[in-house]
């Protein structure tokens, strides 16, 4: 099964995303109270459109702690890769990659995490990747990184603007520019705001 | 001859259909009197509490792409004074909130960033819930609690309640009662005696995969301590900052991440 999805990397991008749609579950909108639910129907058809948007994102970060990528940011060095790594390449550089996180070797002999590079191909998404539709194109966002399908797996692209992330990456640091907050992280800035009753980030340039 | 016939044939059919309709009625809405009796007493007791405060462990269900189910936890705190005030604190080890309501502005605090949004809203508890949920987006846990009248605000829309009687919740005996919606399905359980406090609540998601649940555990409730005016009103902590409180509006979605359908959870590289 492994060497027919390395033959056919498309073969497992589309496995991927079918096994996402097959088991895609409807969104809720609504949860800690009756009323919240019982919003007449006009209010609904209100926010009918919005309805298929909806989710709860209070747990979104209870989740994301659990996935591999959440505790890794770039300057970490581990003894020894995980087992299950890929190799991947952007033009003669290579990186090692695993769940959403990229390692190069150091001279001391051990892998050093580093920054998502931008127009890597992996063969599969990190888990618990956030979708993000921007116009035509779904983004996928995971780590600091934003990866788009590709024929031959999901590659890395640079951070589209203005797109909402319900999670920081591991590490990323507070800057202030001309009066406006801003989280710095992989050279992508995040301007906190609220929405829904949590603190979620948009992509900026400041 | 003819036309007495036909007026016999009339009022027989017209006495079916209401009589149909009748029994529709009584199908679609069928609430056991002991339930509704119940219900409407505790909802009464909290209606006429000029303020509480409470103290609740609530869990919401998260159902993976694989079926899994997780359970997350937060334990909140929900203070109330009626008409127009109400603060409530959701805490967990990865997030930390406070929300305060002071007849004229919403404020949001997250206490793990240190930053706060604020927002103006109508002077009523129930217009500034509703206000929050439509505008924002903010579905604060046990807000059914809290509303002006909690037996029309939860009652409404039930097709069929029953009482499952006495059962025991964190020790305390309960009055287990049940109710069916269109779109949830909810529990209570009610403390028995004079006091007919809500100290369980339970609302299945039932059309949802996996039908998942918030459940509240409500293992405090003071109706007697005055609260002081200024735990309503928001006092910021040093070095807080302030950001927008984004409205929920359809134009400023684009670029949203689309939820828990897209989230895959287990697909390692190989």
């Amino acid at each position: 099964m492994k060497r027919k999805f390395q033959n056919r990397p498309w073969l497992l991008s589309a496995a991927t995303l079918a096994a996402l749609f097959a088991f895609a579950p409807a969104l809720r909108a609504d949860w800690g109270s009756i009323r919240a639910n019982n919003r007449s129907p006009s209010q609904r058809a209100k926010a009918e459109h919005r309805e298929n948007e909806r989710r709860h994102v209070d747990t979104e970060a209870d989740r994301h702690h659990a996935f591999y990528w959440s505790g890794f940011c770039a300057g970490m060095a581990v003894g020894a890769l995980p087992p299950g790594y890929v190799q991947v390449s952007v033009g003669a550089t290579g990186y090692y990659y695993y769940d959403g996180v990229y390692y190069q070797p150091t001279t001391e002999g051990n892998y050093a995490v580093v920054a998502p590079p931008v127009s890597a191909i992996v063969p599969q998404l990190p888990s618990g990747a956030e979708a993000i539709a921007v116009g035509p194109t779904t983004y996928y966002h995971a780590g600091g990184a934003f990866y788009v399908q590709q024929p031959t797996g999901f590659a890395i692209m640079p951070a589209p603007l203005g797109v909402t992330v319900t999670m920081l990456p591991l590490g990323a640091v507070p800057v202030v520019i001309k009066g406006v907050l801003y989280y710095l992280a992989n050279d992508v800035y995040y301007m906190p705001v609220m929405q829904g009753g949590v603190t979620v980030y948009v992509t900026a340039q400041p | 001859m003819k036309t007495g016939c036909m007026k016999h044939a009339l009022v027989i059919g017209c006495s079916l259909v209401l009589g149909a309709w009748g029994m529709l009625a009584q199908e679609t809405t069928s609430i056991a009197p002991q339930a509704e009796w119940s219900f409407r007493a505790a909802c009464q007791y909290l209606a006429e509490a000029p303020f509480f405060c409470l103290t609740a462990e609530v869990w919401r269900e998260h159902v993976t792409a694989t079926g899994q189910k997780l359970q997350f936890s937060r334990t909140v705190t929900f203070e109330v004074k009626r008409p127009n005030r109400f603060h409530v604190e959701i805490r967990s080890p990865h997030s930390e909130r406070g929300f305060w309501y002071d007849g004229k502005s919403l404020t949001m605090l997250d206490r793990k960033r240190n930053l706060f949004s604020m927002a103006a809203m109508p002077g009523t508890l129930d217009a500034a819930l509703d206000s929050a949920h439509d505008q924002f987006g903010i579905d604060l846990p046990l807000m059914d609690l809290a509303v002006s009248d909690p037996y029309q605000n939860a009652i409404s829309n039930v097709l069929k309640g029953t009482d499952y009687g006495l059962a025991p919740v964190l020790g305390v005996d309960c009055h287990h009662l049940a109710f069916t919606q269109e779109n949830v399905d909810w529990q209570v359980w009610i403390q028995d005696g004079p006091q007919p406090l809500i100290r369980k609540f339970v609302i299945t998601h039932k059309n949802e995969p996996g039908a998942p649940e918030f459940t509240a555990f409500i293992t405090r409730w003071d109706l007697t301590q005055r609260i002081s005016d200024s735990n309503f009103v928001f006092d910021p902590p040093p070095g807080a900052t302030r950001v927008e409180m984004r409205q929920d509006r359809p134009e400023s979605r684009e670029g949203r991440s689309s939820g828990p359908s897209t989230l895959l959870t287990s697909p390692k590289a190989k």
